[in-house]
């Protein structure tokens, strides 16, 4: 990359932070704040976690515990030796994160190690269970305010510095895949024998790995735990474990675009759907058996509709304004009937269920992840705008 | 250059070799040739470091290598190119050969690349292809082209007809000759016992893990021996 690109793109996400941090910090509501917060924390979980899952392959599913790590770390550091003098908060804090980030490196050192010889499910178990034993260490430690809220954390929120981190996280990770370095994580993904025989040392690029996605969860750990002020274990339970690894699956493993993106989708949805107004039991049905449709006639066009791109893309929108029509049809035809009609079903209810569906038909259409394994590009897009070029045949 | 003294390699309680020495020298093509099993391929990954020998030296050019990672002895300038071809199916073919030059840093990486697709005109036109797409006889040619990235001198081939039509293994033999011309030692590990004696200056036989018979390749390919186990008769 040439440098007026870099500092354009320098550029550009410190604008991206000043942004975010004057627009939101002063004229939404805390609330809203507090969101925007928790996305950009959010992004930094699942691009780090893509780090050690997607891109170097070793199934790890106890992200939650090194993001835990880093904020019992900071928060109980800052409880007791926050002293604001002579020093901005904005400082305090990114000392915190540095501390947070070393913290949980460390405890990605110690997970890392023992895993190198454990592969897919095995390690997949170990880091499962090195998740559960933070979690009950914590919750049996009085000192850090036990199965109750480790408390009274000094309150410094700065969304500039959580979008910051994402940024950097996103940087370091997508500069790490166009090194030489990057391409030895990958093809430890790929195949560890033959890159050993190449001359990888697939032991450091691991253990490199989990230090490095880990000690990115602690920094974020850091800057959860001074927004929010009060912490408990259930912050950190295994469900946040699933959710990040959700998102690095739907993104499409290894791609950082798709991490970013799914990490804002599955972060938002749910609490979109919080504000979804009630709706009716005929509506419910309707909607149901339309998207039941949709999804099986989808189906049937991803796996065997193989035509040029123009005429897929035909298929897909007809099948989704075919079903919508139906929707519309079996929603009036079931106002007829008076239980149905009658019966009401609010947003908060179904939120988690609708959560769900989502994640079930994206998997059942689109098992690879959204980007599969690419990455946002503005090549990419040129393409895409673009008239198919010939392309070379392929031999097998 | 390359000194092997009474090696023992085990899979947990499984010997897979027992008490093997081989000798290469500089400039040679030496060919290990045995039926499946056998312990070939445990031989080279034991010299390569990918597995380590419970006991017995490993020495190249004069110091000992079978203590250091598969990493160093790359360094040192052992090039394997693994059983099973084993290339990345999911990278594109650069990315496959700038991953051979992995261990390098010099300045030269790019014209050894050149010197490769020169040999391997095929992956020229494939470059920007993922590697699984490529045929079994490229896929082969991408395997020995990336063991070549890290400039070795040694070259260790496992099973390179393996799967491979009948032309193009007189293919890939002719382009071992032609590496070998160009100064790197190969020791190359073989079923298709004719073709692996045919161009070997030297040949060991391997069976159940140990050396029963070694020889020029000539002499081997008239010993009846051989001729009734390995050749058909």
């Amino acid at each position: 990359m040439n440098l007026p690109i870099r500092l354009g793109s320098f550029l550009a996400a410190a604008l991206f932070c000043w942004g975010i941090q004057t627009w939101a910090m002063g004229s939404l509501p805390f609330n809203l704040q507090r969101l925007i917060a928790l996305a950009g924390l959010y992004v930094v979980l699942a691009v780090s976690l893509n780090l050690i899952n997607g891109i170097t392959g070793q199934f790890s599913i106890g992200h939650a515990a090194f993001y835990q790590v880093g904020a019992y770390l900071a928060g109980y550091f800052s409880i007791h030796n926050f002293n604001p003098q002579g020093m901005p908060p904005w400082l305090w804090l990114i000392l915190m994160m540095i501390l947070g980030a070393l913290g949980a490196s460390l405890a990605g050192l110690v997970v890392g190690l023992p895993s190198l010889r454990l592969r897919g499910d095995y390690l997949a178990i170990v880091t499962l269970g090195f998740g559960e034993i933070i979690r009950i260490f914590v919750q049996n430690t009085k000192e850090l305010g036990g199965s109750y809220a480790l408390d009274k954390i000094p309150k410094i929120q700065s969304l500039w510095l959580i979008w910051g981190l994402a940024i950097v996280c996103i940087a370091v990770c997508r500069n790490l895949l166009k090194t030489a370095h990057g391409l030895s994580f990958l093809a430890v993904r790929e195949d560890e024998v033959a890159s050993s025989a190449m001359g990888v040392n697939v032991t450091k690029v691991k253990v490199m790995a989990f230090v490095l996605g880990s000690g990115f969860a602690g920094a974020a750990g850091a800057l959860l735990a001074h927004w929010e002020t009060s912490i408990t274990p259930q912050t950190f339970s295994m469900d946040v474990s699933f959710i990040i690894l959700t998102m690095v699956v739907l993104g499409g493993t290894g791609s950082i675009t798709g991490s970013v993106l799914a990490a804002l989708v599955l972060f938002y949805l749910p609490e979109y759907l919080r504000n979804v107004s009630a709706i009716s039991g005929s509506t419910l049905v309707a909607v149901t058996l339309s998207v039941i449709t949709a999804v099986a006639v989808m189906k049937r066009l991803v796996d065997h509709y193989h035509r040029p791109m123009k005429q897929r893309v035909i298929a897909y929108l007809a099948t989704i304004v075919g079903s919508a029509i139906l929707g519309v049809v079996l929603n009036i035809a079931f106002r007829g009937v008076e239980s149905l009609a009658k019966a009401s079903f609010t947003g908060d209810k179904l939120r988690l269920v609708i959560f769900a569906t989502t994640l079930i038909i994206l998997m059942l259409l689109r098992p690879q992840g959204i980007f599969a394994h690419h990455e946002f590009s503005w090549d990419w897009v040129r393409r895409l705008f673009r008239r198919p070029a010939p392309t070379p045949g392929a031999t097998s | 250059m390359l000194t092997i003294r009474g090696l023992n390699t085990f899979y947990g309680a499984i010997q897979a070799l027992e008490d093997v020495s081989i000798d290469v020298e500089q400039g040679e093509i030496v060919s290990i040739i045995g039926s499946n099993g056998a312990g070939k391929s445990t031989l080279l990954r034991s010299i390569s470091g990918l597995v380590k020998p419970r006991s017995g030296t490993v020495d190249f050019e004069g110091s000992t290598i079978q203590e250091l990672g598969s990493d160093q002895i790359v360094r040192r300038g052992i090039g394997h190119s693994p059983e099973g071809r084993r290339i990345f199916t999911n990278m594109s073919v650069l990315e496959n050969l700038q991953l051979g030059a992995f261990t390098r840093s010099d300045g030269e990486i790019q014209k050894d690349m050149d010197h490769v697709m020169e040999r391997f005109p095929r992956l020229r036109e494939r470059l920007k292809q993922n590697a699984g797409t490529l045929s079994g006889g490229e896929q082969q040619m991408l395997a020995i082209g990336r063991a070549l990235m890290s400039r070795p001198k040694l070259l260790l081939l496992d099973e390179p007809s393996m799967g491979l039509a009948p032309n193009l293994v007189t293919e890939i033999f002719r382009i071992i000759l032609d590496i070998n011309k160009e100064g790197v030692t190969v020791l190359v590990v073989e079923q298709n016992a004719f073709r692996a004696l045919e161009i070997a200056h030297r040949a060991y036989v391997l069976e159940t893990g140990k050396i029963v018979l070694s020889d020029t390749g000539q002499a081997l390919l008239t010993n009846p021996k051989v001729k009734e186990a390995y050749l058909g008769g």
